[in-house]
């Protein structure tokens, strides 16, 4: 029940396919999707084995709710070693993909290996096919998906790369459906690097849970709590755009690099004002009631476009940070790199990170802030590695090592772009980027719950401490981050958006304990699902240290442990991590080096491997 | 422009009701289909609902049978196996030879074939799902 209980075994080297049972420790220890795709990394990924390397395994894992009613839990997770900070990666999507997958009766595929030539998969229910792509490849993801569904239909679900993937551009995305992005850490190039175009997957099949009526009842229960909750009406409304606003607020909207905490032109990006010109609807993902996704057309020359997006991280990373405040021009940047296949996080960032060096003098070419014909340009041969975009496409990581004086000021940790937000003005957040087992990821942590003007009885009660709710102090962070880390692990195995489990903290581990009870079959306690969070944090863990990372490496950009904002609510704050990882490591029942101890992975049962 | 929603949209219709349609307030979830699917064949699966929802750019088209008056279904199928009876298609699956004359009577691209079954709307006799699912008011009932 609500498992399809098979795994598809693609072999591009072969050109092979086969199905098997899924193992029931994977079910049980680590329940689907991400727990799944971090499983089989450290299973089947050696610490010698080069990411781009037809070695380096490739996991898309849907979670046992995928395909249900279950309030926002169509997504997917994609894993692989990561090719821009050759540790875990992986990046998880939203949109209609993952529950495509199970009806077609699958709850992964895993792909090997390197085909010959340009491919993709065609799964057809039980007909499973690996087809030429020659004629796909050099297409942007948009023309890719049309000529999909030209061949195939019009109800087929489609996951493909764009010319950054082709490219093997480090952080290029795997799309679905040309808007949801599964879009860090560059999975993107290592299918391209397999030489993997598209998946396009039609599933006609059944999912039947355990007891219908208790689980309808249970999504019931959960829409309700959901609309009840106040983040869901802005975010039903505005969508993640409201963040902006948020981030204005309390000085931290990442503005030239970073380097300031307030935008001059936040006004002309505000929730608003796209809500009021160019958003033409709000969109949902399968099965989600809070439909964040923005639709939205600009009709006026230069910047003509139309797409879904962007959302908050895009607004920011390809507008403040590169100082750019023309909406249309985010827009079309947003579109097209959505067409390319590239993240916008880090392709922003690491355009940021250069104009930041001009400014400096660091380099002898001039990119100035805000020009936003200079943001379209570099996307463009970014994605092409042409010129500029050669150096670009490096990221920020390996782009700081070539200019000295810029380490400073390099906006990654582990080698990961950091996302929009400041840390500077979310302690609890600057922890959760430091220790996020994909590097510099909000999306491991995302404790919110210091954004949201919580009261401070309320975060007694949530944390045992009032200060969890005071995003500008280190004190009382610890134990709210490592809960929401292992939730999200669970939310990410799940697939079960975050959005509606801990932005609006309307949908709560027992909940999800439920649905999972009536949708499987098997009964969950809060704990035991915490536990599987747990889990899989350890075993990221465990998959770096193999990697080599160090505990040294849990740290952040020299800007936000050292450079005070100079305005606004967080003027003159900076992130002190020593405050907090020391605690952090021991609420994890780590060693003080950062390290799992054997009891702990015993306990969670986990197989120590390579890790002395 | 956005889909809104409020607590209340949760309700339960009772069979003086009928449904309205509102696609601009449709934001694609998707959630009528598997209401549909699971109230009628107790399993999740879109292409069982007898309500599609199919996106078109920023536009979502809802195919479902609107129960119209004149019901040009009925009168299309040759056999007898459609019947109108208190507002709502019956389908004799016994008469059906599933030949598809009634899909292209139907004015609303609401009757389809999957699995060697004729799915038409049956208003779940009086209670819909698709609109006890439906939080965007693209769903609604209306007194009949």
């Amino acid at each position: 029940m609500s498992y399809m209980d098979r795994l598809l075994w693609v072999d591009l080297g072969r050109g092979g396919t086969r199905k098997t049972r899924i193992p029931e420790e994977w079910k049980s220890l680590y329940l689907g999707g991400r727990g799944f795709t971090s499983k089989v990394l450290y299973d089947l990924v050696d610490v010698d084995t080069n990411p781009l390397s037809p070695e380096n395994v490739l996991t898309i894992a849907a979670g046992p709710l995928d395909g249900t009613l279950s309030p926002s839990s169509g997504r997917f997770t994609v894993g692989c070693r990561s090719p821009l900070t050759g540790l875990l990666g992986d990046a998880n999507s939203g949109g209609h993909f993952g529950p495509e997958l199970r009806f077609a009766g699958y709850d992964a595929v895993i792909v090997q290996g390197r085909a010959k030539g340009p491919v993709y998969l065609f799964i057809d229910d039980d007909h499973v096919e690996l087809r030429d792509a020659s004629h796909l490849w050099g297409h942007g993801v948009f023309d890719t998906i049309r000529l999909l569904e030209e061949a195939h239909g019009k109800d087929v679900k489609v996951i493909a790369i764009g010319q950054a993937g082709e490219h093997l551009v480090p952080y290029a995305n795997i799309m679905a459906a040309g808007h949801s992005a599964a879009g860090r850490t560059g999975v993107g190039a290592v299918m391209g690097s397999k030489n993997l175009k598209a998946i396009a997957v039609r599933g006609t099949g059944d999912i039947p849970v355990a007891d219908d009526e208790r689980f309808l009842a249970k999504v019931r229960e959960c829409h309700r709590k959901l609309m009840a909750d106040p983040t869901y009406q802005d975010f039903s409304e505005y969508g993640t755009l409201i963040l902006v606003d948020i981030a204005q607020a309390s000085g931290g909207l990442s503005t030239r690099n970073g380097q300031l905490g307030l935008f001059e032109h936040y006004e002309k990006i505000s929730s608003h004002i796209y809500q009021d010109t160019y958003k033409l609807a709000s969109k949902a993902c399968f099965s989600c009631i809070l439909h964040c996704k923005n639709y939205a057309r600009v009709t006026s020359a230069p910047y003509e476009c139309e797409n879904m997006g962007p959302e908050y991280e895009t607004m920011v990373t390809l507008g403040s940070r590169v100082g750019v405040g023309s909406l249309a021009a985010i827009l079309k940047a947003n579109q097209l790199a959505n067409d390319y296949g590239l993240d916008t996080i880090s392709a922003g960032t690491s355009i940021a990170f250069l104009m930041e060096c001009s400014q400096r003098g660091l380099i002898d070419e001039k990119y100035e802030w805000g020009d936003a014909s200079l943001v379209i340009d570099c996307l463009h041969k970014i994605a092409h590695r042409e010129g500029i975009g050669a150096f670009l496409a490096k990221g920020v990581r390996a782009m700081s090592r070539e200019i000295a004086g810029s380490e400073g000021f390099a906006l990654h940790v582990k080698g990961l772009e950091l996302p929009a937000f400041d840390v500077r003005t979310g302690k609890g957040f600057a922890l959760g980027e430091a220790v996020a087992s994909r590097g510099g990821d909000h999306l491991r942590a995302l404790p919110n719950f210091e954004l949201l003007s919580k009261t401070r009885e309320e975060g007694i009660r949530w944390f045992g401490t009032p200060d969890c709710v005071n995003p500008y102090t280190e004190s009382g962070k610890v134990g709210m981050v490592i809960w929401h880390e292992n939730y999200g692990g669970v939310c990410d195995s799940a697939e079960i958006c975050k959005y509606c489990t801990f932005a609006t903290y309307a949908v709560m581990p027992q909940d999800v304990a439920d649905l999972l009870a009536f949708a499987v079959g098997r009964q969950y306690s809060e704990a035991d699902l915490l536990a599987v969070g747990e889990r899989i944090v350890n075993i990221e863990r465990m998959f770096n240290l193999r990697c080599g990372m160090t505990p040294r490496d849990d740290t952040l950009p020299r800007r936000f442990l050292q450079e005070g904002l100079p305005e606004g609510p967080a003027k003159g704050v900076t992130v002190d991590l020593a405050k907090m990882l020391p605690g952090y490591y021991s609420g994890r029942g780590w060693t003080k080096d950062g390290v799992p101890t054997r009891e702990k992975l015993e306990e969670l049962g986990i197989e120590a491997k390579g890790v002395a | 422009m956005g889909a809104s929603a409020s607590v209340d949209v949760l309700t339960q219709g009772n069979d003086r009701d009928i449904r309205t349609l509102n696609p601009e307030k449709c934001s694609g979830c998707r959630n009528c289909e598997l209401a549909c699917s699971i109230a009628h064949f107790g399993a999740f699966n879109p292409r069982r609902a007898r309500i599609q929802v199919l996106r078109q750019g920023c536009r979502e088209e809802i195919h479902v049978c609107n129960h119209c008056e004149d019901h040009p279904c009925i009168a299309a199928c040759k056999r007898g196996a459609l019947a109108w009876d208190d507002g709502e298609v019956f389908v004799d699956e016994a008469a059906c030879n599933l030949c598809g004359d009634c899909i292209a009577a139907c004015p609303s691209g609401g009757i389809r074939v999957f699995d060697d079954t004729l799915l038409i709307c049956d208003l779940c006799h009086g209670d819909p799902m698709c609109v006890k699912f439906c939080t965007t008011g693209a769903l609604a009932l209306k007194a009949r």
